[in-house]
């Protein structure tokens, strides 16, 4: 847990000062593209949600699992 | 576990900004372990559940802006390259979304429409008809071995859905070897030598924290599997052990009061390789079925062909605590490994449980013994 949590804290650090975007793609998320048409249940409530619910407003979206 | 998650939320600069969200998506079997993970470390952003994989990203921890209108900019690696990210000017056209996959669509009509009751049966049905009708969408196998191992966990459950679910994943694996989120979901129940690292070791020290600050911890719904906590150490079989039950003379259960799954993950093993076998042991409610906690725990026993090793041949599993009787689930899972120069074919890990069992909460309890047996399909080396 706490070696995982170093590596990705490492890798923070070597992102930074990177002053270019950096393109996206893994699966269905790539740069230029709509996010999908796609709704999931909420983690806390399990009420369907969809990232429209934030449209007007900038995401920055976390990929993860806790494992 | 993702550092720039507390760095974002400590950087004072994003905090005073009100034109950015932050939301998390995860691609977990068991979500409830994620909010346990989410309280532990106090994160309350909004996290949604994709265990399907419906957005079909390959790998985790990843981090993506994206603009107002919906679209996907970057990927965004340090606190530097959110803030950036927001300062940046994007052109403002207004996108319609992009149009789901096909099974993203199956997914979200099914979560959509129908009780929820039979929701897992519906899931497995569709996904089936996918991957029946296009063999080679992998998403679709990926996603159908999801539905099987939910509906495992549900009052649904079929005799082999774990089993399905293992053959689903490692059909979607075979159709594209590089995705790590599908090798994860093998790796997660396979053997100690299969994984990068224990993949839910932190979840003790989260629920004793938890406790320690006066909290109640998010309850696990689905419960642990060894596997799972399994630290990725050498194969180390047990060897001086007798078997508690050598004739079979102990009472067999044959109505049964308690159903057992066995399930080896992989399910393909290559000679020189090592799987695991899962039991699920579950009293049978239609037959009357209940654990009688007052006599002593259930044993299991297993064996493996001539020269395979079973790591751990004797297990015992506890009683509940503090009731006479119980319904739980009692489950393990042991280690075994294929010889080295053992022919490609099937084999069987198998051997027996015992266990104290009564007919109704206020019937007769007896002491039984059920076989057990785990088929394994033995494949050359890799």
């Amino acid at each position: 847990m706490l070696r995982r949590a170093l590596v990705l804290a490492a890798a923070g650090l070597l992102g930074c000062g990177l002053a270019a975007a950096q393109p996206a793609r893994s699966g269905h998320l790539v740069t230029g593209r709509a996010f999908p048409h796609l709704s999931f249940p909420d983690l806390q409530t399990g009420e369907l949600r969809s990232l429209s619910a934030w449209r007007g407003k900038r995401v920055v979206l976390h990929v993860f699992a806790s494992w | 576990m993702p550092g720039w998650h507390r760095s974002l939320r400590e950087d004072r600069a994003l905090q005073q900004r009100d034109d950015w969200v932050e939301v998390g998506i995860i691609q977990e079997q068991h979500p409830h372990r994620c909010r346990l993970f989410m309280q532990w470390q106090r994160l309350d952003f909004p996290v949604l559940v994709d265990a399907w994989n419906l957005l079909g990203v390959q790998v985790v921890p990843l981090t993506i802006g994206i603009d107002e209108h919906g679209i996907v900019r970057e990927t965004l690696r340090s606190p530097a390259a959110v803030a950036a990210f927001l300062d940046r000017t994007y052109p403002g056209v207004p996108a319609d979304p992009a149009a789901a996959p096909l099974v993203g669509t199956i997914v979200r009509q099914e979560l959509e429409t129908g009780p929820a009751a039979t929701r897992p049966d519906r899931l497995v049905a569709q996904l089936s008809s996918v991957v029946r009708h296009y063999p080679r969408n992998a998403g679709g196998h990926f996603a159908l071995g999801v539905a099987l191992r939910q509906r495992c966990e549900s009052e649904r459950r079929q005799p082999g859905d774990f089993q399905a679910a293992v053959a689903a994943w490692q059909a979607a694996l075979d159709l594209n070897p590089n995705q790590y989120i599908w090798r994860r979901r093998i790796q997660q129940y396979g053997p100690k030598l299969s994984k990068p690292y224990a993949f839910y070791d932190w979840v003790p020290q989260a629920i004793r924290e938890v406790r320690a600050r006066g909290e109640v911890p998010v309850e696990p719904v689905v419960p642990l599997t060894e596997s799972e906590r399994a630290e990725r150490t050498a194969f180390a079989p047990l060897s001086v052990l007798v078997a508690p039950d050598p004739d079979g003379r102990v009472t067999p259960d044959e109505r049964p009061l308690v159903r057992i799954e066995a399930t080896v993950v992989p399910a393909t093993v290559p000679a020189g390789g090592h799987g695991r076998l899962h039991l699920a042991l579950r009293p049978d409610g239609k037959a009357g079925g209940h654990w009688n906690n007052e006599a002593g725990p259930t044993r299991i026993w297993l064996e493996a062909p001539p020269s395979w090793e079973v790591e751990r041949p004797l297990s015992d599993l506890p009683v509940a605590a503090g009731r006479a009787v119980s319904d739980e689930l009692r489950q393990t899972d042991v280690e075994f490994r294929v010889p080295e120069g053992t022919a490609a074919g099937g084999y069987e890990v198998k051997g027996y449980a015992l266990y104290y069992a009564c007919r109704g909460a206020d019937g007769a309890c007896v002491y039984l013994r059920q076989e057990i047996r785990g088929r394994v399909r033995v494949t050359g080396k890799d």
